[in-house]
């Protein structure tokens, strides 16, 4: 008879360490249209953005929570989650200057080094607000804007753009949480890629939610122009608290003609965090959107980012990787519109369970009628490490031209003991052979990545399957 | 007039899609389908089914109350949910027929149902005792029904129970008509070994909603499903498999082929259900679709949920044009574009008939496509 094994659960102290924070920082927990003018009031917001904060939140109030699908959210009181936390410290373009504590912080989670190392700039949220912004000199010499959000709003040059721009691709209408975030957003970054620039070393923000009960509501908005390239990447992290925690950020993408937008995210939130992000690319002719997504943390994800191929030839490519352990019920996949012809899509999913953790692949494909001539494929891939796990897959196609190929394939299974058996009969412990095949099942994702971050994410996968095997 | 949701989808998945379930309004049915029954060439007493009193004659049983209900083997399931059941049970006392196969017996029995005014249900409980075969053929024409039958809808429901050792074949064929609507339900409980076939083919119909519930309750027990549709005409068809994987080492396979034409509209839910301790279990299923025209909707939502981890499962969906080559192929052999299209619209369907293996259906269903 087959013995079972059984796999244990991650320990997260590297990313578990926090520093005490300060109760006169934050404000008030609950929504309320007080604290949404003290929101505004704390930022100096335009009048515009002072009336749509506003009618966001009346928009959160009159909107359901759709109670039919998708992980229970039970254990939020979005009444008790402190919206926004005041920072100590204005917004730092010298390392030296930020906080020791939130310096050590970012220190511990290497932020410095990669930007010394691989990146062109970095950006760094520290609960509510951004408390370091840095782009090399030669980057922004090419006319590369990379700054927080706030400041490029009261920034004459950029002020327009933002009006014109900000939450047009998710409209609060969305759902609750898409109101929610346009009546408390905080912090996230702008980025601006001139016509024909292409931005050859990646730009990233890493956001770091360090206060106890309190939501980050961060957004990010990136224009790319025509015949130009991005890269952008994304780190998430919190240490653990008891209290649930919210991220209700947003990303908006615009990706313009013939251009490529590379967006990679290794998101690793606490296990007692509600991730509730939204994040949507519209791609017009010719273009390219990018994203690498890889979910390890959180208690609960509901993650879908959404590319909507507006222009002739436009193209989305999705490749995911989701983790989910002991305690977390990760929802996550991608959704596609093809809104013109000869658009093309590809989606490539890998979901990992193990120890009760439930994942679960949602997507859309939506092929629209004037999507003549487009093609799309999905591939979704499912391991399951132990019978305590659980894997839903759950895709939809929704196809409404008949000059369309639609191509679709999932599969769901376990680490074959044929495979196991092989590399433990080539002096591999059990643990380690597994560990090498949970490793080789990530690789389409771990490939993508710049090698620091593919480190990091195999990394990841080894510290959830190390000393598991009991 | 009050609206019910059916035929939902085991996992939701987002409302604005539209897949989650169908809307229908909720009616009252007002009588028995009218039809005929038979057991293989030779005709049952009463003029088939005319759901007289209690008689039992050929594995024949007619009544308001079934063996099923009886022996409390009614917990069938139903795949177009509890809101269609209830619509049945409550708004008319319908009369069950019940067709038995004894232990080690072979039976087939066809029914046929055409013209029924009005809003008319048929219930019917299979059950196949130990080790026997059960082949059922259910024909449902309503191109003969022309205009008495305009608003007319059916409520069918199957209940299935497959004992040990069993095999259970229903084959329906539903060729479409005026009617309005056609609700179709199948719900079977498969014991240890026991294997279903449940083949259907679907042409025209102004709105057909069809769902079959297989539960592999017994170790190896087994559930295949062939499906093909034609349908045109801002016709509807809204299908549901589910196959629920409870024993150990069960299979199944679903295979939907289907062909869209000039504003029709398919929705296909097909789900593999794994729950935990089905050890050793494989589900798949497959769907190929064919769109013809343009203004056609074609929705396809296949689940995969799973609950346990020694289990394999796959799915796999090809939608959309011919294949470049192929049809480069065949026009350079002096074959007009069109003519291929419908060439391999009919060879959808031929598939089908060839599992099927049965020369009336095959007979029935060929005279309707050449009708047109």
């Amino acid at each position: 008879m087959k013995e079972k094994t059984q796999v244990q659960d991650i320990n997260r102290e590297f990313y578990d360490f926090r520093y005490k924070e300060d109760d006169a920082d934050r404000f008030e927990a609950g929504i309320t249209p007080e604290i949404i003018r003290e929101i505004s009031e704390e930022k100096g917001d335009p009048q515009w953005m002072r009336e749509f904060r506003l009618k966001a939140l009346e928009i959160y109030h009159r909107t359901p929570m759709a109670a039919n699908w998708g992980p229970s959210i039970e254990g939020l009181d979005v009444d008790k989650i402190v919206t926004y936390i005041r920072s100590k410290t204005r917004m730092e373009q010298d390392w030296e200057k930020v906080p020791e504590d939130v310096k050590n912080t970012f220190e511990r989670l290497g932020i410095p080094q990669a930007e010394r190392e691989s990146l062109a700039g970095v950006g760094a949220q520290y609960d509510s607000e951004l408390v370091y912004h840095n782009l090399r000199q030669e980057v922004a010499q090419s006319g590369v804007v990379y700054t927080d959000l706030e400041s490029a709003m009261h920034d004459e040059r950029y002020a327009d753009m933002i009006r014109e721009h900000f939450m047009k691709l998710v409209p609060p209408t969305d759902h609750k949480f898409a109101a929610l975030h346009g009546a408390v957003w905080s912090g996230g970054s702008f980025v601006y890629v001139p016509k024909g620039v292409k931005l050859e070393i990646p730009l990233q923000s890493y956001f770091r939610l360090n206060a106890k009960g309190a939501g980050q509501f961060e957004h990010t908005l990136i224009i790319v122009e025509e015949d130009a390239y991005l890269h952008f990447i994304e780190g998430c992290s919190a240490p653990k608290y008891y209290e649930a925690s919210l991220h209700a950020g947003c990303v908006e993408l615009y990706v313009g003609k013939n251009s490529t937008l590379r967006y990679s995210t290794i998101e690793n939130w606490s296990k007692n965090m509600y991730n509730l992000n939204t994040k949507r690319a519209i791609v017009e002719e010719g273009g390219k959107i990018e994203w690498v997504s890889g979910s390890f943390g959180s208690h609960v994800s509901y993650l879908y980012p959404m590319s909507i191929l507006n222009g002739r030839g436009a193209r989305s490519e999705f490749t995911g990787i989701t983790f989910a352990g002991e305690g977390q019920n990760l929802d996550t996949g991608a959704k596609i519109v093809h809104n013109a012809p000869d658009t093309s899509s590809y989606m490539n999913t890998k979901s990992i369970c193990k120890s009760g953790g439930i994942s679960t692949f949602r997507s859309s494909i939506l092929v629209k009628e004037s999507a003549v001539g487009s093609k799309s494929s999905v591939s979704c891939e499912s391991l399951m490490l132990d019978s305590l796990s659980r894997s839903d897959t759950i895709p939809a196609m929704d196809v409404r031209t008949k000059q369309a190929d639609i191509g679709h394939e999932a599969k769901i299974g376990r680490i074959s003991d044929e495979a196991v058996f092989y590399l433990t009969s080539r002096g591999l412990s059990e643990e380690e052979a597994k560990a090498l095949i949970v490793g080789g099942f990530a690789d389409n994702v771990s490939k993508e990545l710049p090698m620091e971050y593919a480190m990091e994410m195999n990394n990841l996968i080894k510290l959830e399957m190390m000393g598991t095997i009991g | 007039m009050e609206r019910i949701k059916i035929n939902h989808l085991p996992g939701q998945t987002w409302n604005r899609l539209g897949m989650n379930d169908i809307e229908i309004e909720k009616y009252s049915f007002e009588k028995n389908l009218e039809g005929k029954i038979r057991e293989e060439k030779e005709e049952l007493p009463g003029q088939g089914i005319a759901y007289c009193d209690k008689d039992k004659q050929g594995g024949l049983q007619r009544g308001t109350e079934s063996s099923f209900d009886r022996e409390e083997k009614s917990d069938c399931g139903s795949a177009l949910g509890d809101a269609f059941v209830e619509l049945l049970e409550e708004t008319h006392m319908a009369q069950v027929v019940s067709l038995v196969a004894e232990a080690g017996e072979q039976k087939t029995y066809r029914m046929e149902f055409g013209k029924t005014e009005g809003a008319a249900c048929g219930k019917f409980d299979l059950l196949a005792k130990q080790n026997c075969e059960m082949t059922v053929f259910q024909y449902f024409d309503d191109r003969t029904a022309a205009e008495q039958t305009k608003d007319a809808r059916s409520g069918i429901r199957n209940r299935i129970r497959a004992e040990k050792g069993a095999y259970i074949k229903l084959v329906q064929v539903f060729l479409g008509g005026e009617r309005e609507e056609i609700l179709n339900d199948i719900g079977a409980v498969l014991e240890e070994n026991a294997e279903l076939e449940v083949d259907q083919i679907f042409l025209g119909g102004k709105k057909t909603v069809s769902g079959v519930l297989a539960q592999l309750r017994g170790r190896k027990s087994s559930f295949t499903s062939n499906i093909a549709y034609d349908i045109g005409q801002d016709e509807r068809l809204d299908l549901n498999l589910i196959a629920k994987h409870i024993g150990k080492k069960t299979e199944a396979q679903m295979d939907v082929k289907g062909v869209l034409r000039e504003g029709a509209h398919k929705l296909l839910r097909a789900t593999v259900d794994f729950i935990p301790g089905c050890s050793g279990s494989v589900g798949k299923e497959n769907e190929e679709v064919l769109l013809m025209d343009e203004e056609v909707v074609n929705q396809t939502v296949p689940l995969i949920l799973c609950g346990e981890e020694d289990v394999e499962g796959a799915h796999g969906a090809s939608i959309g044009r011919i294949n470049e080559e192929y049809l480069f192929y065949l026009k350079s052999r002096g074959i007009p574009e069109k003519q291929i299209y419908e060439m391999l619209a009919n060879a959808r369907i031929e598939t089908v008939l060839g599992k099927i293996d049965d020369g009336e259906t095959r007979e029935r269903v060929m005279a309707a496509l050449v009708e047109g």
